[in-house]
């Protein structure tokens, strides 16, 4: 709704908070982020998106450091992450950067030259919604919503990232309040903390929280219910510049990316948070590392309904994981036998980005997993115990000869109607022989692609429909998805190799109406942990956070529950709000709201209004 | 009614008002072959025509083909253009001709090319069919399942009885969702051809989607029955069983699936396989074959892929890797060595050449091969693994230990670098450095048992008084899964009781390994074993650690 389309604007009013809820938190010190949306009459028959990074201030554009050796890394990145770095109540955007990939190659060798600011690096965008509506309200302008906004910070925020870039993951791990961030690279990962000041201090050597091989994705979970978060990191293959494969196109024998299948897939890490600024690696301890199959995914959540986090792993040509928590520090890869690792016949498939939602409305949680083309991407659906079974061709995501690679992928309820759509980027990761005779030096580019979920019977693709947003062809990779104007419904970053970042901005969601929550709890100081100072002297411990992993089931008079999770994890390479947006559909009616805390204790409020973002403080609810 | 008018009858109802369309496409492509008969529609290179049905003969861009392919195009396009030009030719040999031109496009994943020739070839003689079968061929596997299914019923309306069109439309049914499609295609199958596994999958397929597990049990378990090569059938299997809650039956499926699908004999696709192997695909195959311990299996696609690409030497390596495990270790070293003729200092061969002769006991010849491995590519951490571990064995401990130490530099998590690395401590007799490297290995691998068994035997028996600890060696023993079951860990707990003072214990425990060491026949190690009894029975404790060969630490590969 924001940039095009007029809209009608938001009442003071409506900023009034029920008083059974709580307070609205920006504290930043903003005011708070609540019901910037609108409730149009009538659904829109205008495209549901339009693209606007460079309207917004994005330039970003990815370097992938491609000198005609077709390394394989260098067609796999990168990644973006959602995260309100200066709790100001806006998503701001980190963007995930590549080098010059080779020994000794310098820039100049590049087959496609970098975009300025050189050299290239990581950039952190500053979003300015909600300054920019403090200042038009200030100015007594309140028809008009201010146009959105990013400011590159990269230099004041103190990040330098190092090494060839691939994803990225936002979690507050030291309990702060302030949301720090993690980046993976071929090569050494970084884990930046957040000073609370807008900079942000590089604790990966001290923290104990590097590894130095292939990461990809990251989840970020509270996988010991301490109240601390601890970080899974996904690791491919062992590709290195000295064991480099020449691999060859099937038909032109010209020089073409190898198959993950030519090198040796990589242990995953999983690192326990110590509550001390430090990580613990019990990737060997916990079971983790036992099994390796080149992991590009991974996204958390009780796939069995124990109420203890578990992990699902998307894996490159081998059998996917389905890690069940044990309770104990420990976790078992069950996916074989829960019917997930493989396509339905039994095939191992090349998964990339993976998405785990309640798409079917019966309170667990469905997976989707995008793969290669001629496979076919894949939708598991969660029979509640954590059992799960292929019904792509059923639910109409099935094609026997996929055209696209997949790769960030989401559920996202795009038009607000209560039932999860799905979005996927995608790019292939071989030459398209036909823009290759085109004379495309990057012949990898493929359309993205929308699916509604119709009514809750099936999908339908409605890309073509979707308007000029979904027209270029990229070689898209990461998604990352977040209202990022804050209007109630869920606009989309998208990255590309070797190309622009884009914003797809939702212009149809609002039509609808909506709930938008924020979960928040002082998870560590709950769970006894000591309240620490940090060297800024800022306490750390007892500050509410994000609560990742909390569940939400939102009741509706006469009609089933919307249930949703809290997560940042999920997608490809990428990070996304850590909020809860539920789309309504044509009724604002909400009965009460439950929230299952990641500890497993459970809260429940009532006159949580529609049509705007909330906070909900734990232990401010009902307790059950 | 016989089964095939009845596949017949099943697609003519499903085409109801169709027929229309069909009839005039057969009279136009009659018409269109008898105004070729008369002479001078197509000229040859552009091929310009009257008729609108008939599509102009393609030009496709060749550049992105190989030497091979393109001369093969180069050959078979200019014989359709004569048979063109030939006014005596009758319209079947020109049909032909264009298809086989077609199918050779369709081979090279020409996919437009292929579909002009295939189109033509189909106008000229629309009775025959093969030219429907190959476009089904075509759109099945480029993402167009609405007109595969036209072409596969269109081969059943002429051919009622074939049996890979059956398969192939009914498994394009299943993929939509359409199992009430689906099920009569493959029933007809099975009337046709009772044994027809590719069938009775489809059927399982679909009694799977009804959640009717037993019919589908019946269904997969007979399948793989025909056909046990069918390893993938094993994998709905398992699901089938899991959903009837027979957990042994699940696991027992789901170690035996594989990825070889119950395919349909299908002639087509053995001819497009023969004109053009994609190597790629064969080594993809071959990887997962020999990822999952299928050494036959993956021989075998390598070798396919290696005949497609004979100039790939990853290829080669691959293929000779397969073949030496199955035992064919000549074959291997052919492999091998052609693989160093294409990539000269191709580090892979030269370690798997090294390891080779390491396994037929030249093994100063390996150390060669291996030095030449590292030589070509010195962040290769097998090679140094293989190189450190071979200079080990042959006890240059000092020569081998910064190769463990490099090996461990490249790749942090390779156990086998480090175990190698704190033997190699060991024989050099740098008890504290080597007890530094067991523990921080240990706490990187706490599930590998050498790591504890090696750090507890040095606890035990380490010459060096202040390293020595024998409770705390008692403790890493006692964590070990049934620790009397192993000889050389049952020995350690022995000389770690003795060290703790436990004489008696320490006693009972080397009797037993000696009682072991005996029914298991070997007596060579015996009288080691008594003189360490004697020992512990005169309340004295043992002081060597892994003293000779016959008694070799454990190998850090």
């Amino acid at each position: 709704m924001r940039l095009l389309v007029s809209r009608l604007l938001v009442a003071p009013a409506l900023f009034s908070i029920p008083a059974a809820v709580g307070t609205i938190s920006c504290r930043g010190g903003a005011p708070d982020a609540g019901a910037r949306g609108s409730v149009r009459a009538g659904a829109s028959p205008a495209p549901p998106f339009i693209e606007a990074a460079a309207a917004a201030g994005i330039d970003f554009v990815h370097f992938n450091g491609m000198s005609g050796q077709h390394y394989l890394c260098e067609m796999m990145g990168a990644g973006a992450a959602l995260f309100d770095y200066d709790n100001d109540g806006d998503l701001d955007l980190f963007l995930v950067q590549g080098e010059m990939l080779g020994p000794g190659r310098t820039i100049q060798q590049a087959l496609l030259s970098p975009k300025p600011p050189l050299p290239p690096a990581g950039r952190l965008y500053r979003n300015e919604l909600m300054e920019d509506d403090r200042s038009r309200r200030s100015a007594g302008a309140e028809s008009s919503p201010p146009p959105l906004r990013f400011t590159d910070v990269t230099a004041s925020s103190g990040i330098r990232t190092a090494g060839y870039g691939m994803g990225a993951a936002a979690g507050d791990f030291d309990n702060d309040g302030w949301i720090d961030l993690y980046i993976t690279n071929f090569g050494s990962n970084q884990l930046w903390r957040n000073n609370g000041d807008g900079t942000f201090t590089d604790l990966t050597a001290r923290s104990g929280a590097d590894d130095p091989r292939w990461s990809t994705s990251a989840a970020i979970f509270d996988f010991d219910r301490d109240g601390w978060l601890d970080l899974f990191v996904c690791n491919y293959v062992d590709f290195t510049f000295a064991n480099h494969k020449r691999c060859t196109a099937s038909l032109s024998r010209a020089q073409d990316y190898c198959s993950p299948l030519a090198y040796s897939p990589l242990p995953n890490r999983l690192l326990h948070n110590r509550g001390d600024g430090t990580f613990e690696d019990v990737s060997a301890a916990s079971g983790i590392a036992s099994e390796s199959g080149g992991a590009l995914g991974v996204v958390s959540g009780d796939f069995d309904g124990d109420g203890w986090p578990d992990l699902y792993v998307a894996n490159d040509g081998r059998p996917n994981q389905l890690w069940i928590n044990r309770h104990d520090g420990t976790f078992v890869n069950e996916a074989m036998l829960a019917g997930c690792a493989l396509s339905g016949e039994g095939k191992a498939e090349a998964g990339m980005g993976v998405a785990a939602g309640d798409f079917d409305a019966d309170g667990d949680e469905d997976l989707f997993v995008t793969n290669l083309t001629g496979e076919s991407n894949r939708l598991y659906v969660n029979d509640g115990r954590g059992r799960f079974s292929d019904q792509t061709s059923a639910e109409g995501l099935s094609s026997s000869a996929q055209p696209y690679t997949g790769f960030g992928t989401g559920w996202i309820d795009f038009d607000n109607d209560g039932w999860l759509d799905l979005f996927i980027a995608n790019g292939a990761v071989t030459a398209i022989e036909a823009e290759a005779r085109a004379g495309d030096p990057f012949p990898l580019r493929q359309p993205r692609q929308l699916f509604r979920h119709t009514a809750g019977k099936s999908f339908e693709q409605i890309s073509s429909a979707s308007g000029a947003a979904f027209s270029p062809w990229e070689v898209g990779r990461g998604a990352a998805f977040g209202d990022l104007d804050n209007d109630g419904d869920m606009d989309i970053v998208v990255t590309n190799n070797n190309g622009p970042a884009r914003l797809l901005i939702n212009e149809s969601g609002a039509g609808r109406h909506w709930i938008g929550l924020r979960l928040l709890g002082k998870a560590a100081s709950r769970a006894g942990k000591p309240r620490r100072t940090s060297q800024a002297g800022r306490s750390a411990g007892d500050a509410e956070r994000d609560m990742l992993g909390a569940w939400v089931e939102v009741m509706r008079p006469g009609r089933p529950a919307l249930c949703r999770r809290a997560r940042s994890d999920g997608s490809y390479l990428c990070s996304n709000d850590p909020r809860v947006l539920i789309g309504l559909g044509d009724s604002p009616r909400i009965g009460a709201v439950q929230v299952n805390w990641p500890d497993g204790r459970s809260e429940e409020w009532s006159g949580v209004s529609a049509d705007r973002w909330t906070s909900l403080h734990e232990g401010t609810g009902q307790g059950r | 009614m016989k089964a095939r008018d009845r596949a017949a009858e099943i697609v003519r109802r499903d085409n109801r008002g169709k027929s229309g369309g069909r009839r005039a496409s057969r009279w136009l492509g009659a018409a269109l072959g008898l105004a070729l008969l008369a002479g001078g529609i197509w000229v040859a290179g552009s091929v310009a025509t009257r008729s609108s049905s008939v599509l102009p003969l393609p030009d496709p861009d060749l550049s992105h083909l190989d030497e091979r392919t393109r001369s093969l195009i180069g050959q078979r396009r200019p014989a359709l253009e004569a048979v063109i030009r030939s006014r005596g030719e009758k319209v079947g040999v020109i049909s032909e001709a264009s298809g086989d031109l077609g199918k050779l496009y369709l081979a090279c994943k020409l996919t437009g090319a292929a579909e002009a020739c295939l189109m033509n070839a189909q106008s000229l003689a629309s009775g025959d069919p093969r030219w429907p079968s190959c476009l089904g061929y075509l759109y099945r596997t480029s993402n167009q399942p609405e007109k595969a299914i036209a072409c596969y019923e269109r081969v059943l309306r002429l051919q009622p009885g074939d049996l890979a069109a059956l398969v192939w439309l009914g498994r394009l049914h299943l993929d939509r969702n359409e199992p009430e499609k689906a099920e009569p295609l493959f029933r007809m199958c099975l009337e046709i051809q009772p044994s027809s596994p590719s069938a009775l999958y489809g059927l399982g397929r679909i009694a799977m989607s009804r959640r009717d597990f037993a019919a589908a049990v019946q269904c997969f378990e007979k399948a793989l029955s025909i056909s046990p090569q069918a390893t993938i059938v094993h994998y709905s299997l398992a699901i089938a069983y899991r959903e009837m809650g027979e957990t042994g039956k699940t696991q027992a499926h789901l170690a035996l699936r594989g990825d070889v699908e119950p395919y349909p004999y299908d002639p087509l696709l053995e001819e497009l396989q023969r004109i053009l192997p994609d190597p790629k695909l064969h080594a993809d195959r071959g990887i997962r074959a020999f990822d999952a311990g299928r050494w036959r299996e993956a021989a075998v696609e390598f070798r396919t892929a290696v005949e497609a690409d004979p100039t790939d030497p990853v290829l080669r390596v691959d293929l000779g890797g397969a073949l030496a495990k199955v035992g064919d270790q000549a074959g291997a070293m052919e492999q091998f060595q052609q693989a160093l003729r294409l990539s000269p200092g191709n580090a892979r061969a030269l370690l798997d050449i090294g390891s080779l002769l390491e396994r037929l006991g030249s093994r100063s010849e390996a150390i060669r091969y291996f030095r030449s491995a590292v030589a070509a590519d010195l962040s290769f951490p097998e090679a140094r693994l293989a190189l450190a571990d071979e200079l080990q064995r042959q006890g240059k401990y000092e020569e081998a230990l910064p190769h463990f130490r490099k090996a461990i530099e490249l790749d942090p998590r390779s156990a086998e670098a480090r175990l190698g690395e704190a033997m190699t401590l060991l024989r050099l007799r740098r008890y504290s450095q080597a007890k530094r490297s067991l523990e921080e290995s240990l706490g990187m691998f706490p599930e590998r048992p050498e790591f504890a068994h090696s750090l507890a035997r040095l606890l035990a028996t380490c010459p060096e008084k202040s390293l020595r600890d024998g409770l705390r060696a008692l403790k890493l023993l006692e964590r070990l899964p049934d620790p009397g079951a192993d000889l050389e860990i049952a020995q350690t707990m022995a000389m770690a009781l003795a060290e703790a003072g436990r004489y008696d214990q320490a006693v009972q425990w080397q009797r037993r390994c000696i009682d072991s060491a005996r029914r298991a026949g070997r007596s060579g190690q015996t009288a080691r074993m008594e003189e360490r009894l004697a020992l512990y029975e005169r309340a004295k404790p043992c002081r060597e650690f892994w003293s000779d060969e016959s008694e070799a630490p454990p190998s850090g590969r």
